[in-house]
């Protein structure tokens, strides 16, 4: 936690203790990028993006049967 | 089944789309980005019921419309609500995840379908689509809704404590704050117009 806070300070910037969350990257290191992430921004990130995952899996769901099903019936006759 | 019949039963899932996607952005607008997931998760959980009980086509069909709403739906209003509680910086790293859980998604239906595609087991697959669902809808439960929807509303206290919540003690909020009640409306209509294409 220290160490964080003593990475914080060696960022110039208007304001000494606290990162300005607004369109301020980060660095180009992608180390960096998640450091300042919560836990709970991240549960709330895959809660939400399981959606769009449903979305992905009932779009192949059905076809993959149909697939499966054909060769299926390929193979009976 | 005949291959008309999996064209029917394919493309209610399209036609659920389209009806999802159309109702998701003023659903949004109106009861808010955490209840119209949860809306969707709703769906989510109902369409696969149908879908892996289902005696003939039509309840199949049927379980397809319903998951299609809640699919078309939820590519609409995830990627709102993301880019809302992201960090502003981050907005566009964020943003991908929608599209990365997607594919996600394919591949999972795709080893699912691998080792299950044989005799009965089909249902298993669809099932597994409503235990999704399922885990989605309890996961809302400790959600939060979008910090920028709620200020809109005009809710600014319980949105400033959600941000300090999503963001940690480090982060300084004044500017993201600031930056709502000049954009807000102008941001959220220019959003709207990017997903209708």
């Amino acid at each position: 936690m220290a160490n964080t806070q003593a990475q914080y300070n060696a960022v110039p910037s208007p304001h000494h203790h606290k990162r300005p969350s607004f369109r301020t990257p980060h660095t180009m290191d992608p180390r960096t990028w998640l450091r300042d992430l919560t836990p709970y921004f991240l549960y709330i990130l895959f809660v939400a993006t399981l959606g769009p995952l449903l979305f992905g899996f009932h779009l192949v769901s059905v076809p993959r049967l149909s697939a499966a099903t054909d060769t299926d019936h390929t193979r009976a006759s | 089944m005949s291959s008309t019949e999996w064209g029917v039963v394919g493309s209610m899932y399209t036609l659920g789309g389209l009806l999802g996607a159309l109702s998701a952005g003023p659903s949004a607008g109106k009861y808010g980005r955490r209840m119209t997931m949860q809306l969707t998760s709703i769906f989510f959980i109902i369409g696969p019921v149908f879908e892996a009980l289902s005696p003939n086509i039509g309840v199949m069909a049927f379980g397809r419309l319903l998951s299609g709403i809640g699919a078309g739906a939820s590519v609409v209003v995830v990627p709102i609500y993301i880019s809302e509680i992201a960090p502003p910086a981050e907005r566009g790293f964020f943003g991908a995840f929608t599209q990365i859980m997607c594919n996600v998604g394919i591949l999972v239906a795709q080893l699912l379908g691998y080792f299950l595609s044989h005799d009965q087991y089909w249902r298993i697959i669809l099932a597994a689509g409503g235990v999704i669902g399922v885990a989605q809808s309890l996961g809302l439960l400790l959600s939060a809704e979008s910090p920028k929807y709620l200020a809109e509303q005009g809710h600014t206290a319980q949105a400033k404590r959600i941000l300090r919540k999503l963001r940690g003690d480090n982060f300084d909020l004044d500017e993201e704050i600031n930056s709502w009640g000049s954009q807000g409306v102008d941001d959220v209509s220019g959003r709207f117009c990017r997903h209708m294409h």
